[in-house]
């Protein structure tokens, strides 16, 4: 059933037929119909330069507009928001000197729609990602991106591997330019995830070759168990030092990475456990240190170790052990229900809705514990509940500065990618990769994010970033649209109306207002052509009001 | 006065209030003082900022981390035979020599909790529980028909909008740096953007939209407001801490001078090698406060500042040369309004007068001061703001 729904065919019936040179065809449509905006593109030759689009439902027309044809035959519809209803089936159909072209779609409710599950399990759209997506289908698409290891990531992965990583700004850039180039952006999406959940301060400790280790691990375990991912961040040299275990010794213990792996890596701060036990476990992984500042490699130090017996969460721990002290309570966290509930919580809260509902984390919950942490299984289960799919959660979250920027870049595609200027935007909207204090991390509700100066540092990024090259101050290190008309003109979008529709797609989703399309629109005007004087300037202009519009803040 | 007289007064009175702009836009004047609250983040070891050097028991659970008694090398600044300051706050001395600073050393709350994250909820929230609103904004929200809809009331200097103002009422989140304008390069005479923007974020109409609307609106009028501030002769540390103290200064001068500000200053958890970082976090904190008030001598009066940290740290120290999360700590008053000294009953350190044998017991409830500080200051009704406490003045502000 659910494959059915998916499955909204592109049914091009040709109604003038025979072989006239005039000829008007409509491509197949790279979003599901939702009642959100649509986007349909085509082609025209022999017809004049504008033709009728009209949409028919219920065996009436719902809407019409008079489209103007670019001078090489290129067209296109943008459907406003509010059209479409979920749950019918349309026609689009064009008219034009005599020919009709038509296409049936099945409108389904924004919650079940492609666009939906790639914008929270990816970092925004590329031209490229829209088009397998719908190639593939919902299910197939989720599939592929929960199993990254059949996918043919090696673009990505050597150019990844070329950067730079020696300096800060570096390691942040690389970060980035992994999550902008990878084809496997869900398990992307979960390094940064576990990155943050597992967070560390870089300024802290200084090394960045520790964090570029522990990024690397994060990687791999990303969909994998939790207990792996548990251990990757408990010997990781970063951790160590960041919340002082490398110091806790015998005798001498320093409570802070005790604690914090209890409050904020598994149990939750209400997950059952006592300052006792917090002195327990700080007992139990005396000894944990990093071997050299080289390598960071893990090393277990018996003689630091405190040997005695000890009780964690009410289970005893023998005297007399080394190492499977900490392997122990690892064991007994990574199983424990207090830490289902308390990541299937955030991942629902990363995933799907800022205040998930105690039903969708239960059930989470639920398989974490029947599937032994399995990720995979919990991202599965989160990403095909009742509440994903529910028309509530849809565009209901602000994105983070880090989805922000990414998505606006990756729809974008610009010809040169800057090293410096997206993760100092970032930083100014709020959130520093790999620098953030506070063992938290960075927080996932929209409402840590919305404060008069965060969103001004929005515009501001909304107002730069495509006017960066032509700035005589530009600086090369900057992210740079070389070529706005080149980027529309691959993908066949040549009016004012494709290009809008096209942005408003792609950067908010098809969520805008009349009045903000007759801003965009008008920064282009009617008879608008990429062979304008002016083109490169009113385009650049567009993007810009566009990226900084209400619905690209939003996912 | 003769009727006569009393009636052209009045009549002049009235003229000059329909001809002010601000009078006929229904807001109020600039605040006539201003609260500023700042907040340590990671829990301020109280212990070595306010010394009980008259305490043998301090030295022998501190033997690497003590602060000598007064008198020795890096030995503590005496103040009253009991206690002395880090030498790191020498730059308050003299803020305290003139009876203008209140040191309270061991303030916080029943069943202390030794979560960072928890217990600054609770102090912002004006409770012991997490609350959605912070206290600075039920303040706020509670008085604000009668304050006017005037920007700026309340405002957060730094990159975010700390807890305790955060709810219903909007405050304004002012960053201290430099450069916050629109680019408008050679495309643009003038920037139509943040004009399209603004309308385009209030034309929204869902709960999420809305509350966009209203960040973006504030933050493009700020960014208006910011290019008039009035600037500032005061010297200040070249940190980001000194940075926030002269754009606060600003504002404090300006003529849309805030009632609340609130700020923060992080780097106090010191789990490890204390020494050092705690040494260069004081310094930070003593040097900018000395500057900010020597720079706004003149308005001392009309200012109170609350300084606070979420809690103290264990009262011995741990197996890394630092100290871990405790219970009570220090809270500083600074104002002309102030009556200087140290505050409250120390409790002291004797085995049976810790929790649990490593952390200081509280004798001050924050909410007192925070109480005291809405009563005596702000004129407020503390049980409006804190409802369920019965409060207790202990009458540190005249």
């Amino acid at each position: 059933m659910k494959a059915l729904l998916r499955s909204v065919g592109f049914i091009l019936v040709c109604l003038a037929g025979g072989a006239h040179a005039a000829t008007l065809t409509l491509d197949p449509v790279l979003w599901d119909p939702t009642p959100s905006g649509l986007l349909v593109t085509g082609r025209a030759s022999g017809v004049g330069s504008s033709l009728t689009a009209k949409v028919l439902a219920g065996g009436g027309e719902r809407w019409r507009r008079t489209v103007r044809i670019a001078s090489s035959g290129r067209f296109g519809i943008a459907i406003p928001p509010g059209v479409l209803q979920a749950g019918e089936n349309v026609t689009v159909r064009v008219e034009a000197a005599g020919i009709a072209h038509q296409l049936s779609l099945s409108v389904i409710s924004p919650g079940r729609s492609l666009q939906h599950l790639i914008s929270r399990i990816t970092f925004g759209p590329t031209p490229a990602l829209l088009k397998e997506a719908k190639t593939l289908g919902w299910t197939k698409f989720l599939d592929r991106q929960l199993r990254p290891e059949a996918i043919d990531d090696s673009v990505a992965n050597q150019a990844a591997a070329r950067l730079p990583t020696q300096e800060t700004y570096q390691l942040q850039f690389y970060f980035l330019y992994r999550m902008l180039s990878t084809q496997a952006q869900l398990r992307e999406l979960m390094t940064w995830f576990w990155e943050n959940h597992f967070n560390t301060h870089l300024l802290k400790h200084g090394n960045r070759q520790w964090e570029l280790k522990e990024n690397t691990q994060f990687r791999q375990h990303a969909l994998g168990r939790f207990r792996d991912l548990l251990d990757v961040s408990a010997k990781s040299a970063a951790m160590l030092y960041y919340l002082d275990n490398h110091q806790s010794r015998k005798g001498a213990i320093n409570e802070n990475y005790a604690r914090e792996l209890l409050e904020l890596h598994t149990l939750g701060v209400n997950g059952g456990y006592t300052q006792k036990d917090v002195v327990e476990v700080a007992r139990a992984f005396t000894g944990w240190n990093v071997a050299s500042w080289e390598t960071g490699e893990f090393v277990f130090y018996a003689s630091q170790h405190d040997t005695g017996p000890k009780t964690v969460l009410g289970t005893p721990l023998p005297a007399g052990r080394g190492i499977e002290d900490g392997e122990a309570v690892l064991d007994l966290l990574a199983r424990h229900p207090s830490t289902a509930r308390f990541i299937c919580t955030k991942l629902a809260r990363f995933l799907i809705a800022d205040a998930p509902s105690q039903a969708t984390v239960e059930d989470c919950a639920q398989t974490f514990l029947a599937r032994d942490g399995d990720i995979r299984q919990v991202l599965a289960n989160l990403l095909t509940s009742a509440e994903f799919f529910s028309d509530r959660s849809v565009r209901a979250k602000l994105k983070t500065p880090l989805r922000y920027v990414t998505s606006v870049v990756r729809a974008l595609e610009p010809e040169r990618l800057g090293t410096h200027d997206l993760t100092w935007d970032m930083y100014m909207m709020g959130l520093g990769l790999f620098v953030q204090p506070i063992p938290t991390g960075w927080p996932e509700e929209s409402s840590a994010w919305i404060d008069s100066h965060r969103m001004t540092q929005r515009l501001f990024f909304a107002n730069y970033l495509p006017f960066k090259g032509p700035d005589p101050d530009y600086n090369p290190r900057f992210t740079y649209l070389v070529d706005p008309k080149g980027y529309f003109a691959r993908l066949g979008l040549e009016t004012a109306e494709a290009i809008c529709g096209w942005l408003f797609q792609v950067l908010a989703g098809g969520d805008y207002t009349p009045r903000e399309w007759e801003i965009a629109y008008s920064l282009l005007g009617d008879g608008f052509t990429l062979n304008d004087k002016e083109a490169d300037q009113k385009l650049r202009k567009a993007i810009s009001f566009v990226i900084g519009a209400p619905g690209t803040q939003r996912h | 006065m003769r009727r006569r007289t009393f009636l052209t007064s009045l009549a002049v009175l009235s003229g000059a209030a329909l001809l002010s702009p601000r009078w006929a836009l229904g807001q109020s004047g600039p605040a006539q003082k201003t609260l500023i609250v700042l907040f340590l983040r990671g829990g301020n070891d109280g212990l070595n900022t306010l010394v009980p050097y008259a305490e043998p028991r301090y030295y022998q659970l501190r033997p690497t981390l003590a602060i000598p008694p007064p008198g020795r090398p890096s030995g503590a600044i005496a103040l009253d035979g009991r206690f002395g300051l880090h030498p790191a706050l020498a730059p308050l001395k003299n803020l305290y020599d003139l009876g203008e600073v209140a040191l309270f050393p061991a303030v916080h709350y029943p069943n202390g909790n030794l979560s960072h994250f928890e217990s600054q909820k609770f102090i912002e929230s004006g409770d012991v529980v997490a609350r959605k609103q912070g206290w600075l904004n039920r303040y706020l929200s509670a008085t604000a028909s009668a304050a006017g809809n005037r920007p700026w009331r309340a405002v957060a200097v730094g990159a975010e909008l700390p807890f305790a103002l955060q709810g219903q009422f909007p405050a304004s989140v002012i960053a201290s740096g430099e450069g916050q304008k629109f680019w408008g390069g050679w495309y643009y005479k003038v920037n139509p953007l943040p004009g399209w923007w603004r309308e385009a974020y209030a034309g929204r109409t869902d709960p999420l939209g809305k509350r966009l609307a209203q960040a973006v609106g504030q933050g493009l009028d700020d960014v208006q407001r910011l290019e008039s501030l009035p600037p500032t002769s005061g010297t200040y540390p070249d940190t980001n801490f000194g940075k926030s103290l002269k754009r606060l200064a600003q504002l404090i001068r300006s003529d849309l001078r805030p009632e609340i500000i609130a700020l923060d200053l992080g780097g106090f958890d010191t789990h490890a090698r204390q020494a050092q970082t705690h040494a260069g976090v004081l310094s930070d904190l003593a040097t900018g406060l000395a500057a900010f008030y020597t720079d706004l001598f003149d308005l001392r009066h009309s200012l109170l500042l609350l300084v606070m940290s979420e809690f103290g740290r264990t009262v011995r120290e741990n197996g890394s040369a630092g100290t871990d999360h405790g219970m009570a700590g220090l809270w500083l008053a600074l104002g002309g309004r102030v009556r200087g000294g140290i505050w409250g009953d120390w409790p002291g350190l004797a085995d049976n007068r810790l929790i649990a044998g490593n952390y200081l017991a509280p004798t001050v409830d924050f909410r007192d001061l925070l109480s005291e500080a809405l009563a005596r200051y702000l004129g407020a009704d503390p049980s409006t703001v804190l409802p369920g406490y019965a409060s207790r003045l202990l009458g540190f502000l005249a």
